[in-house]
């Protein structure tokens, strides 16, 4: 026995050091825009978890606005905060959510979830309610706050048709009658369409928006696992964004092999479907990038089978090369393992010129990367419908020097004035971005 | 030589219960081969399961063979011990192989170790037998310091 414990340990430490070698890590930069540098994919023995423990702001503490910007507490105390939503009257929606408790299908779900939750404030669970925020002074922080829907399942998604308000729960589109001004929902409201939820329901946020014409709903809907682990079956009519006929019900996929399509939204000039989309994990440090790309119809973009276009997934089997073939290169790189859960357009006169035509996006920053990636919002600026330059930092400050979470911005909204709303899942605070002076 | 009248209870149990892990570690192997076959994943699942349960029970057995070594002085054959060490090493390996999401958490590398662990597993208890002296029924517990 004693031979038998050498043994253990001289086969422990290749073991260690293998878990010790990734520090060194290229600079995910040359990975934002629209041509990317792609390592070779790695196989890991053990795969890197950084999570960022949290340590939430204190004593008004506020994450850092940009140039030109300034940033105010819009509410804070609220309990894990995903996404927001305004509404034409001035009123915000706050959808205080998290997912279905996952299964436990293999040993890793186990792991996994240990390390997770230790990237997550203890506390109240989130509620899964929809609050209304009022800013009636319009100081920019809101001074009524109503709950508005209660006890969904994992509402994500919403968006306002006419007088119908829709939201997207992880596991159907739910339409409600609604009246500008009112503080509660009264309406029971009906099943829309059901959409692919549990029993796995790995990636369970539903992003929602409706079309400019108001006769569509595009909802993203993830894939249900990583990279096919719970086999294809399970991958039915997701990793896609789903098209909703807002009279009918009835659906099709506008597009497929987007792994996990978090925001989805019309970009304002050309009308085109734009959409943040999270990749794949356990390639390496600097694989997959997640990407910021407009959806063209019938567009297929490579999950499960590549990435980036044509670059194989050596974990999925069986292979299909005319899928590979089909698949579309994304516009726009974002960085790997930036985790871009949010996504708006920026339109209106209160925020400075330089962040007016293009993009913000709201990253929740890396969990199976070693530095951190992500934890800030970006504008990315547009010309001509298109990404036209480098990103410019909206909020940052979401980490503390010593690798804390303060914050992790989440969902995107613009307030009809133009200012940005990002709610902060982690700081349970949605934050308002507007001009400095 | 006095005759040892020593219970039954103090023959070294480790080499008796590690046949529990060793049928985990042979299955996984079966497993393994029907994913490398048909790339359905239930398979793979069966995979990983059956090597950490295979590794738990390994685990609460070494310390029942640490306590009886060094606590009554009966140990498994020097073939057993190495044998073992090397089937739980690579099985450890092979776990985290086996972690892996898709097709690479079997073919090659956990298919491989699979395998590998097999022969080790058979090799040790061929090695076993062949060492172990022909003996009488009736003088089976004198063999007490073996298994």
């Amino acid at each position: 026995m004693r031979r038998a414990s050498l043994f253990l340990l001289c086969a422990g430490l290749p073991l260690l050091a293998l878990a010790g070698c990734h520090s060194k890590v290229a600079s995910p930069d040359d990975q934002v825009g629209p041509n990317v540098t792609l390592p070779d994919p790695q196989a890991y023995l053990l795969p890197p978890m950084k999570i960022a423990p949290v340590k939430p702001w204190q004593n008004g503490e506020m994450p850092i606005a940009g140039a030109g910007l300034k940033v105010q507490p819009f509410a804070t105390g609220l309990i894990h905060p995903r996404s927001v939503f305004a509404l034409p009257n001035g009123d915000v929606l706050v959808a205080e959510t998290d997912g279905p408790k996952p299964p436990l299908n293999r040993p890793k779900d186990f792991i996994m979830g240990l390390i997770q939750a230790s990237g997550k404030k203890s506390g109240p669970k989130a509620p899964n309610d929809i609050i209304l925020l009022r800013d009636t002074q319009h100081t920019g922080v809101a001074d009524q706050r109503f709950t508005f829907l209660t006890h969904r399942h994992s509402p994500f998604g919403m968006a306002l048709i006419g007088d119908n308000l829709y939201v997207a729960d992880t596991d159907a589109v739910i339409r409600y009658h609604y009246t500008p001004g009112q503080t509660v929902m009264t309406d029971p409201g009906e099943k829309l369409t059901d959409l692919p939820g549990g029993p796995i329901d790995h990636h369970w946020t539903k992003s929602m928006v409706a079309s400019p014409d108001g006769t569509k709903l595009y909802v993203g809907v993830g894939s249900n696992s990583n990279i096919t682990e719970n086999g294809m079956p399970a991958e039915f009519e997701r990793a896609a964004i789903w098209e909703i006929d807002v009279a009918t019900g009835a659906h099709r996929l506008y597009a497929t092999g987007t792994r996990n399509p978090v925001g989805v939204t019309f970009e304002p000039v050309t009308h085109k479907l734009w959409a943040v989309v999270n990749e794949r994990d356990e390639l390496g440090p600097n694989l997959v990038p997640d990407y910021l790309t407009s959806i063209a119809d019938h567009g297929f973009y490579g999950w499960p089978y590549s990435y980036w276009g044509q670059h194989l997934d050596p974990r999925v089997k069986p292979q299909s090369p005319e899928m590979v073939a089909k698949a579309i290169v994304p516009d726009y790189g974002l960085g790997s393992h930036v985790a871009p859960l949010g996504i708006a357009f920026s339109t209106g006169n209160a925020i400075p010129a330089q962040y007016r035509g293009g993009a913000f996006v709201g990253e929740h920053g890396s969990w199976d990367r070693d530095p951190f990636n992500g934890y800030k919002v970006i504008y990315v600026p547009f010309a001509n419908g298109r990404p036209s330059g480098k990103p410019v930092d909206v909020l940052t400050g979401f980490l503390t020097a010593d690798g804390h979470a303060r914050g992790r911005p989440v969902g995107l909204a613009t307030g009809l004035d133009g200012a940005l709303l990002v709610a902060d899942d982690v700081g349970n605070s949605v934050w308002r971005v507007s001009a400095a002076q | 030589m006095p005759l040892d009248l020593a219970p039954r209870t103090y023959r070294p149990y480790f080499a008796a219960l590690m046949t529990f892990p060793a049928a985990c570690f042979v299955m996984t192997a079966v497993t393994d081969l029907i994913y490398a076959r048909s790339a359905n994943m239930t398979w793979e699942t069966f995979s990983i399961w059956l090597l950490t349960i295979g590794l738990i029970a390994a685990a609460v057995f070494v310390v029942i063979g640490l306590v009886q070594a060094f606590g009554q002085q009966r140990w498994p054959s020097m073939i057993t011990r190495v044998g073992y060490a090397i089937v739980l090493v690579l099985s450890v390996f092979n776990a985290f192989v086996h972690s892996r999401d898709g097709y690479t958490s079997v073919v090659p590398g956990g298919l491989m170790l699979s395998i590998v662990v097999v022969l080790v597993l058979a090799l040790t208890w061929v090695m076993n037998l062949k060492r172990a002296p022909r003996r009488s029924h009736s003088a089976s517990f004198l063999m007490s310091g073996e298994s």
